[in-house]
């Protein structure tokens, strides 16, 4: 299963629909303006509405018009996103801050200078965990600046931290705990016990959020007398009339274009190539981006589970305060074919079973036994009687899957690729599907629609300046965002050189896109191509081999200034890191040291990036 | 002249000596084809590209370019090889091919399904078993055959012997082969091919050597070839033969199969100055300017065969002596035991199509392998892609024949029909298939042998021949009944070969489906039952009734007149 993706920061939320309430432009003086600020984040806008008002100065006429000054906004809504949760966290709570007219603002840790959090009044941080225990990507910068060695003094800073993880890893919510402890010992004052919520981390949530703000609300009072002149009101002129832009949840209904295999029968895994057609004017991507979807569990699936546990599928159920049928709620609404921990940890309650009990005492051997099954195994193997709502209410609601998007706006505006691996494997003798890519490659045809959103991912973008050399590193369904890259660059005739680094089993079988790259080499886009097929010869050779056998191209590459970019598995973008060491010190003339510190420094340049799943 | 010479002519005269960009070529790995102009190049180096035409929609459809792979031929003068030499080339075919072994018409092997990656390796293991391909294709001299003749031990001694002196006569000097597969020090300074000159021949070349009275090698067919005549067992000479050819282009009436012309008679040692000449000749005055029609054949109807002969005869400083008596009796293999006369045993093997595959009841090649384990003689491929076991003591016969029939490789069983059948490899792999071959052959002739048994002909030999195009590679213009693919499905129906590769056969019906087809032999074989005269052959008797017009028959003794057949 891919779950890949990264996601963060939020660009403006300003649509080519937006209005301006009572705006005093013309339609055609307001399409200028939506299409000048688009893309900008909430930080931008707020500079650049002092900047439009500075320019005002002796334009008497215009001079009347309320502007921003960045000044006013007292709470600052951080977040740390990589999938996109924490940025939803943020969001709501944005939204939360607005209807009660509350100063704000919501950006990601990515878009924000570290150091200006000693000019903060109030933050609220929200910031999720990544599997052993790391901040997102996008947190790289603020995490090193504030342990490194000249971290800013927060005294004046009043804070919260909200964090989000997954409760089957030992290091439960740690990007959380690190930065609320770390903030406490930089001398800013905790307002708000941190939350650590879980997979289900929406009630959570949104019992969270009134509390908060109005403590906030009560913290910025107490600060400053003259509550009213927080109001939001006087502060930000720029509001949006909300843009319908589709989020996860308010998802896109896309037509599927094309839906095909493009491995061959005997590859070892199949993936798929899927083209959905969009509206560009509701959705809206660029290269790297990656795409939310959602899908149903398979209906045999549904009344296996509904056997197994001896429940009738038309059993009402209530579910965020609908009432539904058993079968719909397990069809489209719960989790089946991803077991939690949490959940098989219940299910031994439940069950009684010795077995199950046990193993739910060790919690990283219960996540490992969990990783390989699903609610169906667990069902079949450790039978248990229980009622329709209870086993609603065990179930983890179902979260859409995020994939890589495989093309580019530029090259095709109204539709969106993806490339899919399908997820099958065997558990007791039996077959199993992944839930998403299960569904993608089954039970979704040509003209059928597919409920899915964007979820930008600005830490993976393309260099702004096109002559710049870039090295695209990716295996398995990695090479994705790298379609959208080179198709990207093809369309608008950047000149910088290309060098595809791609990474799979077999060339006669699993060569993925092998006729677009082809095709684009031709065109004199791909300059330099590198395979790893490992099963093609005795001794298996991976993506971090061949960038050690070409160690010493690699470095002119990066004398020239070349970008680096790893899509894939996080085990495999490990080994791409060593071999970036490695090449550093053979051939760059760096000690250990130098060279793990030269690769530190990629990174922190913007010049080693990596998307990971 | 105002027409321009052909594509190939520019890729071989800007090729340095067929080096071309295979390095590169070979060096890419985004592919697994090469360069169009080095596609056409590794043809010198003795392989094909091709693709696996079975899988090229489905492929398309993936975004996956289609399935190239290459098909290496080796030169293997007249067919013989050591059982050592050939465990090193199973080896190689189940590490480096597809598994397979394919024997062919021109005493060789194939090794088909090389990736290109696997290519230097796998030329590099026949080097190492001392064995090449250069020139296993492309527009040079080919294998030469020689007729494996186990009987006249000491006479197929001294014509193997002459046999293989053509072959590294007219091998290519270019020192291309050596760099780019054996890592051979590059040539400094120039290079000289003397012999073909930088833009070697117009065409392939095909050259046979055959020892009457078989003629399994088809020696008419062949650009030039060599008929020996010997004096009990001692070589006397041989009639020399020049402009044979079986390939065809159908829609275009230009192109023809033709039997080759008599030049006359020349000692042994005048032989490798014919060959020689005759090659240079076509060198010369061959057409470069259409492939299709570029072989010798042409050439020589083009000149006149008055004037070809005396170039030739000038060229290689030398007359032709009137050609000496020499009969033929048959164009097929002789299976089973026959003795030497050196007192040595030789066992000639069935391979259906030549194809040496473990197969669910035909494991030939496990049983080749056994064989080679324990044979001390040769092996010896036939023209007719069969091998005999060649050199067996007497006290290990039994033991050679246990194996042979364990693998089910004795022909005793099968019927004259499919005894004397060959088929070319066509699909899914040759680019030049219009319709299958060897894939589809074995169960049509199930049907035949049916029909057969059917009229009371199933102990009747009759010489039947299926390729997958009219390029000929199984040299079906020969036969009594040839089937030359035309599009999926469909055969053109020949009648008319006299059974000892002396007369080319003539078109009955075009385009024919499998129905049509044992339809016309059912009534053929009908009409032959009831009327037959004794001994008459089905070729004959198709000529005789009308069923096909008159054929030519050329002359073995008679260098002067020499009909041929041009539709």
């Amino acid at each position: 299963m891919q779950t890949n993706r990264a996601v963060s920061a939020q660009p403006a939320t300003v649509g080519p629909t937006a209005v301006l309430s009572a705006a005093p432009v013309n339609g055609l003086q307001l399409q200028r303006l939506t299409q000048a600020i688009r893309g900008l984040t909430g930080e931008q806008l707020t500079w650049a509405s002092g900047y439009l008002a500075g320019l005002a100065v002796g334009r008497p006429a215009l001079a009347a018009a309320p502007v921003a000054a960045a000044g006013t906004v007292r709470l600052t809504i951080l977040y740390a996103s990589q999938t996109g949760n924490a940025r939803s966290v943020a969001e709501a709570l944005g939204r939360q801050a607005a209807a009660r007219q509350l100063a704000h603002r919501v950006v990601s840790v990515a878009d924000f200078r570290p150091r200006e959090l000693a000019k903060e009044q109030c933050v609220l941080l929200v910031i999720s965990t990544q599997g052993e225990g790391e901040p997102p990507e996008a947190a790289l910068e603020f995490h090193r600046v504030l342990f490194g060695q000249g971290a800013p003094k927060l005294t004046d800073l009043s804070y919260g931290v909200f964090g989000l993880g997954d409760s089957s890893y030992a290091l439960f919510c740690q990007a959380a705990k690190v930065f609320d402890a770390r903030l406490a010992e930089l001398g800013a004052r905790r307002v708000l016990e941190r939350v650590d919520a879980d997979l289900d981390f929406r009630p959570v949530s949104e019992a969270w959020f009134p509390a908060a703000l109005e403590r906030v609300e009560a913290e910025l009072a107490a600060a400053s007398p003259g509550v009213a002149a927080h109001r939001d009101a006087e502060v930000v002129p720029l509001r949006v009339a909300a843009p319908v832009r589709p989020d996860r949840d308010h998802p896109f209904r896309a037509a599927v274009l094309d839906n095909r295999p493009i491995t061959t029968r005997d590859a070892v895994a199949e993936v798929r190539h899927l083209a959905l057609e969009i509206d560009p004017q509701a959705i809206d991507y660029a290269p790297g981006d990656a795409l939310g979807v959602w899908f149903r569990n398979a209906p045999a699936l549904v009344g296996a589970v509904l056997a197994a546990a001896g429940l009738a599928e038309d059993a009402p159920v209530e579910i965020a305060g609908n009432i539904l049928a058993l079968a719909e709620a397990l069809t489209a609404r719960l989790e089946l074919t991803r077991l939690h921990p949490t959940v098989a940890a219940a299910w031994a309650r439940l069950s009684g079973a010795a077995e199950l009990a046990g193993l739910a005492q060790d919690r990283e051997a219960l996540r490992v036994w969990c990783q390989s099954r699903q609610v169906i195994d667990l069902i079949t193997r450790y039978p248990a009687r229980l009622q329709a709502t209870a086993l609603v209410g065990l179930l983890q609601p179902l979260a859409p899957r995020l994939y890589s998007i495989a093309s580019a706006p530029a090259e095709t505006a109204d539709e969106v690729h993806l490339t899919v691996s399908t997820l099958r494997y065997q558990c007791n003798g039996q077959d199993r599907l992944g839930g998403a890519s299960g569904f993608l490659a089954e039970r979704l045809a040509a003209g059928d629609d597919l409920e899915c959103y964007v979820l930008e991912n600005p830490g993976f973008r393309l260099p702004a300046d096109g002559d710049t050399p870039i090295i695209l590193v990716g295996a398995g369904t990695g090479i994705a965002p790298f379609r959208a890259f080179l198709q990207q660059r093809a369309a608008v005739g950047d000149p910088g050189r290309n060098w595809l680094v791609f990474g799979n089993r077999h060339f006669q079988r699993d060569f993925l896109y092998q006729a677009d790259w082809l095709r684009l080499r031709k065109a004199g886009v791909l300059h330099r191509f590198s395979p790893a097929f490992s099963r093609d010869t005795a001794q298996r050779v991976y993506v971090q081999d061949r960038l050690r056998a070409e160690g010493a191209e690699l470095w002119r590459w990066l004398d020239e200034g070349a970008r680096i970019y790893c899509c894939g598995a996080t085990a495999m973008e490990s080994a791409v890191r060593e071999a970036l060491v490695t090449i550093a010190r053979d051939h760059g003339g760096l000690s250990a040291d130098g060279a793990l510190a030269f690769v530190e420094t990629l990174r922190a340049d913007g010049r080693y990036l990596r998307d990971t799943y | 002249m105002d027409a321009r010479v052909n594509e190939n002519e520019l890729i071989k005269a800007g090729s340095r000596y067929l080096r071309g960009t295979l390095k590169e070529s070979i060096a890419d790995e985004l592919t697994g084809a090469l360069a169009p102009a080095d596609a056409q190049l590794c043809k010198f180096h003795g392989f094909y590209e091709q693709d696996d035409r079975d899988h090229r929609q489905d492929r398309a459809e993936r975004y996956l370019e289609p399935q190239y792979d290459f098909m290496l031929r080796a030169r293997l003068p007249g067919g013989v090889c050591t059982p050592a030499q050939w465990l090193a080339i199973d080896g190689i075919s189940s590490t480096l091919g597809n598994g397979t072994i394919r024997l062919t018409t021109r005493q060789t092997f194939q090794f088909h399904g090389i990736l290109k990656r696997n290519l230097k390796p796998l030329i590099q293991g026949i080097n190492q078993a001392m064995i090449d391909s250069i020139g296993g294709c492309g527009d040079v001299n080919r294998n030469v055959l020689c007729n494996p003749n186990p009987v006249q031990s000491a006479l197929h001694a001294q014509v193997h012997d002459w046999a293989r002196r053509i072959s590294e006569h007219l091998l290519p000097r270019t020192r291309a082969y050596h760099e780019i597969w054996l890592d051979g020090e590059p040539v400094e300074g120039a290079e000289s091919e003397p012999l073909y000159g930088e833009t070697y021949l117009p065409r392939k070349f095909k050259t046979a050597v055959a020892v009457p009275p078989h003629n399994d090698v088809d020696v008419y067919t062949n650009d030039l070839g060599f008929i020996a005549i010997a004096d009990g067992d001692r070589l006397s000479g041989f009639n020399c033969l020049a402009g044979g050819g079986m390939g065809t282009t159908h829609g275009d009436a230009g192109t023809y199969p033709r039997l080759a012309d008599t030049l006359g008679f020349v000692a042994p040692d005048q032989v490798l100055a014919v060959a020689e000449a005759v090659l240079t000749t076509q060198r010369d005055f061959g057409n470069r300017t259409s492939r299709r029609h570029a072989r010798l054949k042409y050439t020589i109807d083009r000149m006149g065969l008055d004037a070809f002969k005396a170039e030739v005869q000038r060229r290689a400083g030398l007359r032709f002596a009137p050609a000496r008596p020499a009969v033929f009796t048959d164009q097929g293999d002789r299976y089973g035991w026959v003795q030497g006369t050196d007192g040595r045993k030789h066992l000639t093997l069935y391979l259906e199509n030549g194809r040496v595959a473990d197969r669910p009841g035909a494991p030939s090649m496990t049983g080749l392998r056994e064989l080679a384990r324990v044979h001390q003689g040769d092996f010896r491929i036939t023209p007719n892609q069969n091998l005999i076991v060649a050199g067996v003591a007497a006290d290990r016969c039994a033991r050679i024949e246990s194996i042979a029939r364990a693998h089910g490789l004795l022909a005793e069983t099968r019927s004259p029909i499919r005894q004397s059948a060959i088929a070319c490899v066509a699909f899914p792999t040759c680019p030049q298939a219009m319709a299958e071959a060897e894939r589809y052959f074995p169960e049509l002739l199930d049907q035949i042998e049916r029909l057969a048994a059917d009229h009371g002909l199933g102990d009747c030999p009759i010489v039947m021949r299926m390729t997958g195009c009219p390029n000929g590679c199984a040299r079906p213009f020969v036969a009594e009944v040839g089937l030359v693919g035309k599009g999926p499905g469909r055969y053109n129906l020949l009648f008319g070969g006299d059974g000892t590769g002396l007369r080319l056969n003539r078109l009955y019906r075009e385009n024919l489906n499998e129905s049509e087809i044992l339809t016309v032999l059912d009534g053929l074989f009908r009409r032959f039952a009831a009327a037959r005269e004794p001994g008459e052959r089905l070729g004959d008797f198709s000529l005789r009734v009308g069923l096909v017009s008159s054929v030519g028959r050329p002359s073995v003794t008679n260098s002067a007149e020499v009909p041929h057949d041009t539709h």
